[in-house]
């Protein structure tokens, strides 16, 4: 582990300064997509995929001192982080050998992916989902709506939940089907958020028409092909959890190192952060050194996302208060844009109502509604 | 001292026997029976958490008759205890002075006092909080004597000795007193807590054993290891009200429906059970601090301070909330946590006095 880490750290400290004079405006899509491919040709951040994929094989305790090291450098996240994090390891596990293919392109960003799982009529309610795929010779013809997805303006590839079986029990008629972006009937609009980026979109498919061969593990299994990529979702809260521990140090720092006067009153707030995200730290090591003990993780992850998500959010409100007038104008433009920003840690990715449902139902056995 | 010397897994089996123990020795009812009695002890409790299961002595080596282990797992015990309510000093001589005591490396002490503390034949308390107005002091008179008075002294009535800590002309020392020593008074006082009774000791003059020398780096490791058993005790507690909570969430109905049903009552149960869990990382992970690396015991232990003082008093008065009119009876046993939840969220600091001194750690304040 100590020489992964030297070699991580000797890699940073080389790749970093080069890909920033490369790209004076980080910010550029470009930009980001260069660091992606500069990390994965490090097989940096594909160190717990099989070396088969062009991983590392390594588990995931190794992978959250990497992402350690990665946010103590200060690297920024990668764009496709849905596309590594969610959408390759489960082609790896449903995927046929076609399909794997994609596995080393979603890593370089030769192809980009999205998943299209929310609707206008189902969000929370995800298993309500609407569009519609029904076989025609050996070609799904897709017609229907998604809504809010990430990164489909930049996608090649959708990860599309669609209703196969209208008949069925609402959880068991849906089919995960790969859609390339590019083919007719398709149409991706911007949905400009309130932060002013227009990273989700909604998507229009008007007899759109895939391969059947498309299709991720069995007709009318896409919801547990869905949720086992959720799950990965899920195991990455830990990492999460993490970085806002190691934000919350620099922020202190900062905030020491600065000569701005802070109250009283946002010196304790700090210190409750601290004391928090110490706390949402130690939870998710917990977690992980369960996973890299072969036991499967139950109900923490739920339990992070929810202590991860509030706390987030209550971190860029402060950072806010501590950028005073200067937030309100602009001139402390990160500030406005992540207090904006946090608004969505308790909407994506399961709100944190029904976080707090699944808790209550599922891990202290409470009766539904 | 160690941090642990055993596995997860022992240390879960020694989990299921302190249970067992409690679940047979302390149900509410005898709880109950010995706090209504006034003797501020439940005796066989605690001749068996000393004797049989060697609780008493954990924290002791074995050469003084102990088990030589360390915080991992005598905040198993903590947890076990605080959850049934024992009535037992466990804090005060299973915890408090065996540390104050190591801390203070006096070998001669050691051979004299640890053995009676690990067999249970002696309750040692520790004297640490001044009375009101007060500062403590021990003067050099042909043998040193103790001046001064100390409040909320834990089970100060069983006691046999009390450790004191005092100010010297020099600095800051450990003392040790018999209990019935002359121009020592004991006067029992109100306490919040009803399981663990505290009392008002007043010391004129009495005679006292000072234990090693200066003492002001050893009482700062106490403290923090105060706050870490401390810690364990409001975790215990919470994860015992948070399953009190959800049973009854899901037995009582209202509307034609179990209240666990309504969203107010299962988010607020979803909210426990984060809170439980992060109290349970915080302390397992803060029990297991290696000792030699005192700067880190001291920053791991007001963090999960801060963070269980701040929430297990959430926790129970949610308690509460969740249960209406009967969670504000004297006959449920919501309030006997309350009382012993707010008391330890007080010992050691509470979560505000924590995060100050956190900020000093941090540089936020000067
Ligand atoms: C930044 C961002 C990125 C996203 N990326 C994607 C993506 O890439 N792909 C994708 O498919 N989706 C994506 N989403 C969509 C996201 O998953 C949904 O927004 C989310 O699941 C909530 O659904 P909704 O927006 O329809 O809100 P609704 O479900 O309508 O919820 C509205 C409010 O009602 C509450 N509510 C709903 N049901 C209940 C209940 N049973 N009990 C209590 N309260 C309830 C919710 O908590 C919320 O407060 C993204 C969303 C955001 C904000």
């Amino acid at each position: 582990m100590d020489a992964l880490l030297a070699d991580l750290r000797e890699f940073l400290a080389n790749a970093l300064p080069a890909w920033r004079a490369k790209w004076p405006d980080q910010d550029t899509w470009e930009a980001k997509l260069d660091w992606q491919r500069t990390m994965a040709e490090g097989r940096w951040t594909t160190a717990t995929w099989p070396e088969e994929f062009g991983g590392r094989g390594l588990g995931t305790m190794e992978m959250l001192a990497i992402e350690d090291v990665v946010a103590q450098y200060g690297a920024p996240q990668i764009p496709g982080m849905i596309g590594v994090k969610n959408v390759a390891p489960t082609l790896m596990r449903f995927g046929n050998d076609e399909q794997r293919k994609s596995v080393a392109k979603i890593a370089n960003t030769d192809e980009f992916w999205c998943q299209g799982f929310s609707e206008p009529g189902a969000g929370s309610d995800l298993a309500s989902l609407r569009t519609r795929a029904v076989i025609d010779g050996d070609e799904f013809v897709i017609n229907g709506q998604k809504v809010w997805t990430s990164n489909g303006m930049y996608a090649t590839h959708m990860q599309l939940l669609a209703r196969t079986d209208p008949d069925a029990p609402k959880h068991k008629g849906i089919s995960a089907i790969i859609v390339p972006i590019d083919t007719p009937g398709l149409e991706v609009r911007p949905i400009k958020q309130i932060n002013g980026g227009a990273e989700f979109a909604e998507v229009f498919f008007t007899d759109v028409r895939v391969p059947v061969a498309n299709l991720i593990g069995p007709l009318n299994e896409g919801w547990n092909v869905t949720m086992t990529t959720l799950g990965h979702e899920r195991a990455g809260v830990a990492v999460f959890a993490g970085r806002l521990e190691q934000r919350i140090r620099n922020l202190v720092e900062d905030v020491t190192k600065s000569d701005t006067q802070i109250s009283p009153i946002i010196a304790d707030e700090l210190a409750e952060f601290y004391v928090e995200s110490r706390v949402l730290g130690m939870m998710g090591r917990q977690m992980l050194a369960k996973i890299a003990g072969g036991v499967a993780p139950g109900s923490e992850s739920s339990v992070i996302k929810m202590v991860w998500s509030e706390l987030s959010q209550r971190v860029d409100t402060t950072v806010m208060e501590l950028a005073g007038i200067d937030g309100i104008t602009g001139d402390a433009n990160d500030a406005k844009v992540g207090y904006l920003t946090a608004r969505s840690a308790t909407i994506a990715a399961g709100t944190s109502d029904i976080v707090k449902n699944i808790i209550g139902d599922r891990v202290l056995g409470l009766p539904r509604d | 001292m160690n941090s642990s010397t055993t596995s997860a897994s022992e240390r879960a089996d020694f989990r299921a026997s302190l249970r067992d123990f409690f679940t047979d020795t302390s149900p509410e009812t005898r709880v109950r029976e010995v706090i209504a009695s006034d003797s501020g002890i439940d005796e066989a409790a605690w001749r068996g958490l000393a004797t049989d299961l060697g609780v008493a002595g954990l924290l002791i080596p074995e050469e003084f008759g102990g088990q030589g282990m360390g915080m991992g797992e005598m905040a198993v015990a903590l947890e076990e205890a605080s959850r049934a309510l024992a009535v037992v000093p466990l804090l005060a001589s299973g915890v408090l002075a065996p540390i104050a005591i190591q801390l203070a490396g006096d070998a001669a002490v050691n051979v004299e006092v640890l053995p009676a503390i690990a067999d249970g034949s002696e309750i040692i308390t520790v004297a640490l909080i001044d009375g009101a107005g007060v500062n403590t002091v021990a003067r050099d008179e042909n043998g040193w004597s103790v001046y001064g008075s100390k409040t909320a002294v834990l089970n100060a009535r069983i006691a046999n000795r009390i450790l004191v800590v005092a100010t010297t002309p020099s600095g800051t020392g450990l003392f040790l007193v018999d209990a019935k020593a002359s121009g020592l008074v004991i006067t029992p006082q109100q306490s919040l807590d009803l399981t663990r009774p505290t009392a008002l000791v007043t010391f004129e003059g009495v005679a006292a054993t000072r234990i090693g020398g200066e003492y002001s780096d050893a009482l700062k490791a106490l403290n923090a290891y105060g706050r870490i058993a401390v810690s364990a005790e409001l975790l215990g507690m919470s994860e015992k009200l948070m399953e009190v909570s959800v049973e009854y969430a899901k037995t009582r109905v209202q509307f034609g429906k179990p209240i666990g049903a309504f969203q107010a009552i299962k988010h607020r149960c979803s909210e426990m059970f984060a809170h439980v869990e992060s109290m349970r990382a915080a302390v397992e992970t803060s029990s297991l601090v290696d000792p030699a690396d005192g700067a880190s015991l001291h920053e791991q232990s007001l963090v999960v301070k801060a963070y269980c003082a701040r929430f297990a008093p959430w926790v129970a008065e949610a308690t509460i909330q969740v249960h209406g009119g009967i969670g504000f009876t004297w006959e449920h046993c919501a309030h006997l946590y309350l009382r012993r939840v707010k008391t330890d969220e007080i010992l050691f600091g509470d979560a505000l006095s924590c995060r100050n001194q956190l900020q000093q750690l941090l540089g936020l304040t000067a």
